[in-house]
């Protein structure tokens, strides 16, 4: 039996992890002596340390360390850069809305810093030991983060579900890793691309194992039919955390699996069938099903189901020629959107557990003209109209699924942005009609601010071009 | 000598036992067992191939799932004490005050 040998650590590949770890581990101290009406300073120390860990990036050293377990090279900049951005929006919605409740924790933006590092991990992850690590790290932190509102029975049901299916979910990844270890003989992404066997039963076994891969990151990423817990999840977690995990656990997975496709190089086209399907289930189910949705949030989690099959569309893409462009940017496109409208939903909220239905939007209008404008905005993006991200996003992705020559899916694609649109323009509808008697709503400092950079975000980087050809840059 | 595909199979019988228990049972500590006997499984899995590939990694990683399951089932008690607490029961299918 071989010799455990200790690898060496590059400390400066690791920076933006090594800020985000620390902090949370230094934080959980600090909150101790932080009296209990005064969490904000938590929250606040929080917020430090993921611009801290933002800053940090362009500083960090390209390459891998730790045995090759963990990465970082031009494109893993840009998913560190947005998934610490999703943290640094959410920190602010949650400081402000889990006060407004009385649910204000400390351990919450503690449990928000572990679940970024996760998200870090998995997005740096070369490994499938990292991945699986940073996968787990995220989801249990978000089991308790859903469950965090405690004295509300939604929330621990929502939590208790979450945490079934999430392990449910791990059991398939793990079995998946352990399949693929037998075929390759390693664990290392790089080393597993260079042995894919090409017969035999260790190519049964691997494709076995790459299959079940996909079953564990689908649960997490929400494909159909792996997207069961997504409405009930989305609806039971307080709304800042419900933004936070429709985000970065998100773009984290599907990081994740196109580190997957990408190892599998040219024998992706072996997966590329599963791929299409689970694809155009997840893009339809999750657009027609939301338009029978009243509550708002289960309404924006099918959404986000649905953005799931686009996302995963332009991961089909990237097999061929177009490169990694295309899934980056909808992620990015997708993370300024939904922290937009899930911002807006929480600002609307009450002091109260109670869940908006599409009834509380009406006369928004004459309430509160900036969140209308701000969830118009979120509405037009989601259903990808210029000029907005969404729409550069969308646009994208379909390009690039014609490109890689799968012209069929590009229609599928439009057949679902047309059910789609049919409910996001009809909430946008109710905000305008009607006149409501209810006070005007107001928003405090930190989420108005907050909402104001994301919106400000859906127009800028819709509008501007050097946004694209930056990612193509570090897409290449 | 057992020969590695001996232990993949028993583990692909374990795991599919796991799936079984998780979708079929009511308790949700039956559940939380049913994903520990998947995860298990897929342990075994790894070790059996360790020792085909003489290799450490797998073994290093074996350790890395228990440790994951052991934090994953103390937050699911935790959770579900609460839970008990308030509905006096561990039926999952009862837990259904969210539904669309």
């Amino acid at each position: 039996m071989a010799q455990i040998a200790l690898p060496g650590i590059e400390f400066m590949v690791i920076l933006q992890i090594l800020i985000i770890f620390v902090s949370a581990t230094a934080l959980l101290l600090i909150d101790l002596f932080i009296p209990t009406a005064q969490k904000r300073i938590t929250a606040l120390l929080a917020l430090a340390a993921t611009i801290a860990a933002l800053v940090a990036g362009p500083f960090s050293q390209a390459g891998t360390t730790m045995a090759n377990a963990i990465a970082f090279g031009p494109s893993t900049l840009i998913i560190n850069s947005i998934i610490l951005f999703a943290t640094a929006i959410s920190i602010l919605f949650a400081s402000d809305a889990m006060h407004k409740q009385g649910i204000e924790r400390g351990e919450t933006y503690v449990l928000m810093l572990l679940a970024t590092g996760g998200m870090l991990l998995l997005a740096q992850g070369s490994s499938l030991v990292t991945l699986f690590m940073g996968l787990e790290l995220l989801s249990i932190a978000l089991y308790v983060l859903t469950a965090i509102a405690y004295p509300r029975i939604a929330s621990e049901e929502a939590g208790l579900k979450y945490l079934i299916i999430g392990a449910f979910g791990a059991g398939f990844l793990v079995f998946g890793i352990a399949l693929t270890f037998g075929a390759t003989g390693s664990l290392v992404l790089s080393e597993i691309a260079a042995r894919i066997p090409s017969s035999g039963i260790e190519r049964g076994f691997f494709f076995t194992g790459i299959g079940l891969m996909l079953v564990g990151f689908g649960y997490k990423v929400s494909l159909v039919p792996f997207h069961m817990w997504t409405p009930d999840v989305y609806q039971g977690a307080p709304t800042p955390i419900t933004a936070f995990m429709s985000v970065g656990s998100k773009v984290a997975g599907f990081i994740a699996i196109i580190a997957l496709v990408q190892m599998l190089g040219p024998e992706a086209q072996v997966i590329a069938p599963v791929l299409m399907a689970l694809a155009v289930l997840t893009m339809l189910v999750g657009s027609v099903v939301a338009i029978n949705q009243t509550s708002l949030k289960r309404m924006l989690a099918y959404s986000s189901i649905s953005h799931a099959g686009f996302v995963l569309l332009g991961v089909l893409g990237s097999t061929q020629a177009s490169g990694l462009r295309a899934p980056i940017f909808y992620l990015a496109a997708y993370t300024l959107t939904n922290l937009a409208a899930f911002g807006v939903i929480m600002s609307l909220e009450g002091s109260d557990e109670r869940d908006l239905t599409l009834a509380d939007l009406r006369g928004l209008w004459s309430r509160n003209p900036l969140l209308t404008a701000i969830m118009g905005l979120a509405l037009l993006s989601l259903a990808g109209v210029p000029p907005t991200v969404g729409f550069l996003g969308k646009f994208l992705v379909v390009s690039a699924v014609w490109q890689a020559g799968y012209g069929w899916l590009a229609l599928v694609a439009a057949l679902a942005s047309a059910f789609a649109a049919f409910f996001y323009v009809r909430t946008l509808l109710t905000m305008f009609s009607g006149t409501s008697d209810e006070p005007r709503a107001t928003t405090s400092t930190s989420s108005a601010l907050a909402l104001l950079i994301v919106a400000v975000g859906i127009i800028a980087v819709g509008l501007m071009p050097w946004s694209i050809s930056a990612l193509a840059l570090a897409g290449s | 000598m057992v020969s590695t595909l001996m232990y993949v199979a028993l583990s692909a019988i374990l795991f599919v036992i796991g799936i079984l228990g998780v979708t079929l049972r009511k308790s949700a500590l039956m559940v939380f067992m049913s994903v520990e006997l998947m995860l298990n499984a897929a342990n075994l899995t790894l070790v059996a191939f360790a020792n085909q590939w003489k290799s450490v990694d797998a073994q290093v990683m074996v350790f890395f799932v228990i440790t994951v399951a052991a934090a994953e089932v103390a937050v699911g008690l935790a959770l579900l004490v609460m839970i008990f607490k308030r509905k006096k029961t561990t039926d999952i299918d009862l837990m259904n005050t969210l539904r669309g």
